[in-house]
């Protein structure tokens, strides 16, 4: 097997960020268009209720479509996020391959779990030589370099 | 293994970005009121369950250090003095690839044994009676 440069910790952080930052704006601008106008002229009781089922219907909705992001890319040809793309890094299996869709979704489910402790699951890559977070160990998968 | 580190690789643009974005976490942990900040990841483990994670705390830990106040640091949670110097020194060997500091990369003994510790701070932070209810976050 041909070998592989793991893509290093710093690299990592910065597709996450670029990731985020992107899911931060598609999901302000929609938060903007479903509760722009509660924002600017405050939730009466008489609509506080379809308010906080929308905000809790798009909190939702922003985990599933989390999930269903990072699946879909990591298992595409490049298998990289946009953020990891712009890294030029990509997820592997154990061995060396693309992800197949099936460990794409858990490793995406597991990365909640990540971020669900204080963020100490990505803490992780900080201490193990393979660099891998809590959600790479339970999908068994690495991040090298594309 | 067909998983190798990044040794030799010379400064590059990604790690000055890299290098920026830690001093700018940095500043901002060192001004930023964590008590009011709607920016800040909040344990969402704490939220639900009501039980203390093994990271609660953490936030204000690193902030006391930066005010050079290591006691308070240690009350909000012990962990950071085992988890920061980690950080530490692999952001250095990003920055600073090289053989003496890839050398200091610990093994999977040292790995998994700070896992257990991690584990084992977690159940006992949660334990109500003393001394453990010292290891849970400071008010």
């Amino acid at each position: 097997m041909e070998n592989q440069v793991l893509a290093g910790v710093g690299n990592r952080l910065l597709a996450v960020i670029i990731d985020i930052v992107l899911f931060g704006l598609v999901f302000g601008a929609l938060m903007m268009i479903f509760f722009g106008s509660a924002f600017s002229t405050g939730v009466s009781d008489g609509n506080a209720a379809i308010f906080g089922a929308g905000y809790i219907a798009l909190n939702g909705f922003s985990v599933v479509a989390q999930i269903a992001y990072f699946a879909y890319f990591e298992s595409s040809p490049s298998q990289a996020t946009i953020g990891k793309r712009i890294m030029k890094i990509k997820v592997v299996d154990a061995n060396g391959q693309r992800l197949q869709t099936n460990t794409a979704i858990i490793r995406s489910i597991s990365r909640l779990i990540s971020g669900m402790i204080c963020l100490i699951g990505y803490f992780l890559a900080f201490f193990n030589k393979e660099e891998q977070t809590l959600h790479d160990m339970i999908a068994k998968t690495y991040v090298v370099k594309a | 293994m067909w998983l190798k580190p990044d040794k030799y690789k010379k400064f590059s643009f990604d790690k000055i970005i890299l290098a920026v974005i830690i001093l700018i976490i940095t500043a901002f942990y060192y001004f930023a009121d964590l008590s009011e900040n709607p920016v800040l990841p909040v344990c969402i483990f704490h939220k639900f369950t009501g039980f203390y994670c093994p990271g609660c705390g953490g936030q204000r830990a690193f902030q006391a250090l930066l005010h050079r106040k290591p006691l308070d640091a240690l009350q909000y949670n012990p962990l950071i003095y085992i988890i920061l110097p980690l950080i530490l020194l692999k952001v250095l060997q990003e920055l600073f690839p090289g053989y003496y500091l890839n050398r200091l990369i610990p093994g999977k003994t040292f790995f998994w044994s700070v896992i257990c510790l991690i584990c084992a701070f977690w159940i006992l932070r949660n334990v109500q009676f003393y001394p453990f209810n010292l290891l849970a976050p400071k008010n």
